[in-house]
C-alpha cells in the first residue's frame, strides 16, 4: 500500500501531539489565571463595584451571567481590558469553588 | 402659592444642571461622604444645588447654594477635586441684600484607608481648603463606612476652620457630625435616612448649643446618570438656621 508524503506527515504530526505533555496538559501561559491576577480581581471587584451597588451573590450566578456582567459593567468601573480578565478570572474561580 | 414657587424654582435649577453633568462613583447620600474613591484616570463632574428656607428668626429667609465640582481619581486609594465655583443667591433679613454671592473655589483631598465590606469597618480622611474673598477655609474629615449587604452604614467627623475680613482676622470653627443609613431596593434606587449635628465655635470660643437636623434622601441610577436627594429638618430650634433644607447632587463621568 502507498502513502501519500502528506498522510504520512499528518500522522505523524498526530502522534507527536499525542506524545506530548501539551496536549494533554496545557502549560500555564501568561494568560492563565494565577494568585497574583486573581488577587488583583479580588481587590477590583471589592473596591470598584461598591461605589455604585452592592456586591452581588457571585455563586447565584453562572459562568456566561457573570461573564456578560463584568462585561457591561467593566465600562462604568473605568476597567481596563487587564484588569477586565482578573476580575473575571477572579469570579469564575471562585464560583467554582 | 409662594412655598409652589419656591419649589419650582429649586426643580428648575436642580434639572437645569443635569444635562451639565456626567457620571460619577455614584452617592448615596449628599451630606455624608462615603469612603469609597474614584478609580484611577477617572474625571468626574458633579453639580450640587442645595436650598436652605425659613429660619426661626427670619421667615422670609431664602438661600440656593451651588457648587460645580471636577473629581479626579489619582490611585486606587486617593482622589483629588476641585470646586470651581460655590455661588449662591440669598435673600431674607439675615441674608444681608438680596442678590447673588461667589463663595470661593476648593481643592478637595480623599485618601482612603480600609475597604467597608473586606475590613471591620472602612476608614478614610478628607482635607478641603476653600478661598474665597477675604475668606479662607479648611475642612477636615475622619470619614467611616461599612457595608451590610445592600445596607450602608456612613459616619463623618468634621473639624471647620473659616476666616475672613480684611486681614482674615474673623474666626469661627464647626464641629459637624453627620450619619446616614442606605438601602439599595434595586441598583437603580436606593432610600435611606440622614442626620446632621453641628456645633459652632464662634471665635473659637464657648460652643454653642448643637443643632440637629435629619431626614429622608433617595438616590436613582439610570444608565451612566445618577442623582441623590436629601431632605433635612431641624429637629432643635436654633433662630439662625433654616427650618428645612433640601440638597440635590447630580453626576456623571466625562
Amino acid at each position: 500500500m502507498k502513502r501519500s508524503p502528506a498522510a504520512l506527515a499528518l500522522l505523524a504530526f498526530y502522534f507527536a501531539g499525542c506524545g506530548s505533555t501539551s496536549f494533554y496538559a496545557p502549560p500555564v501561559t501568561r494568560d492563565a489565571a494565577n494568585a497574583r491576577t486573581l488577587t488583583a480581581g479580588r481587590s477590583l471587584f471589592l473596591n470598584r463595584c461598591i461605589q455604585c451597588h452592592a456586591l452581588p451573590e457571585v455563586r447565584q450566578l453562572s459562568a456566561p451571567q457573570l461573564t456578560a456582567i463584568v462585561g457591561k459593567m467593566s465600562g462604568r468601573a473605568n476597567l481596563s481590558a487587564e484588569q477586565h480578565d482578573a476580575v473575571l478570572k477572579y469570579l469564575l474561580t471562585i464560583r467554582s469553588l | 402659592m409662594r412655598t409652589i414657587t419656591k419649589w419650582t424654582l429649586f426643580c428648575v435649577v436642580a434639572l437645569t444642571a443635569l444635562p451639565l453633568t456626567t457620571f460619577a462613583s455614584s452617592r448615596r447620600f449628599t451630606y455624608v461622604y462615603e469612603v469609597t474613591t474614584s478609580p484611577p484616570g477617572d474625571v468626574e463632574i458633579e453639580n450640587w444645588v442645595t436650598w436652605k428656607t425659613r429660619k426661626p428668626d427670619d421667615r422670609g429667609f431664602d438661600r440656593i447654594d451651588f457648587r460645580h465640582e471636577l473629581e479626579f481619581g489619582i490611585t486606587d486609594k486617593f482622589q483629588a477635586a476641585i470646586y470651581l465655583a460655590d455661588w449662591n443667591y440669598h435673600r431674607g433679613n439675615s441674608a444681608g441684600e438680596r442678590g447673588f454671592t461667589y463663595a470661593g473655589s476648593a481643592l478637595e483631598l480623599i485618601y482612603n484607608f480600609t475597604n467597608p465590606v473586606a475590613d471591620p469597618i472602612g476608614l478614610s480622611v478628607y482635607q478641603e481648603f476653600q478661598v474665597g474673598y477675604r475668606r479662607f477655609e479648611s475642612e477636615s474629615k475622619l470619614l467611616a463606612q461599612k457595608n451590610f449587604g445592600k445596607f450602608v452604614v456612613a459616619y463623618n467627623a468634621t473639624l471647620e476652620a473659616e476666616w475672613e475680613g480684611a486681614d482674615l482676622e474673623e474666626r469661627q470653627g464647626e464641629f459637624q457630625q453627620s450619619l446616614g443609613l442606605s438601602y439599595e431596593t434595586s441598583p437603580h434606587l436606593l432610600f435611606g435616612v440622614e442626620c446632621l449635628h453641628e456645633v459652632a465655635f464662634p471665635n473659637w470660643s464657648e460652643a454653642e448649643s448643637g443643632k440637629f437636623f435629619v431626614g429622608p434622601n433617595v438616590s436613582i441610577r439610570a444608565g451612566k446618570y445618577w442623582g441623590t436627594l436629601t431632605a433635612l429638618a431641624q429637629l432643635t430650634r436654633a433662630g439662625d438656621e433654616p427650618d428645612l433644607q433640601l440638597r440635590a447632587i447630580f453626576g456623571f463621568s466625562l
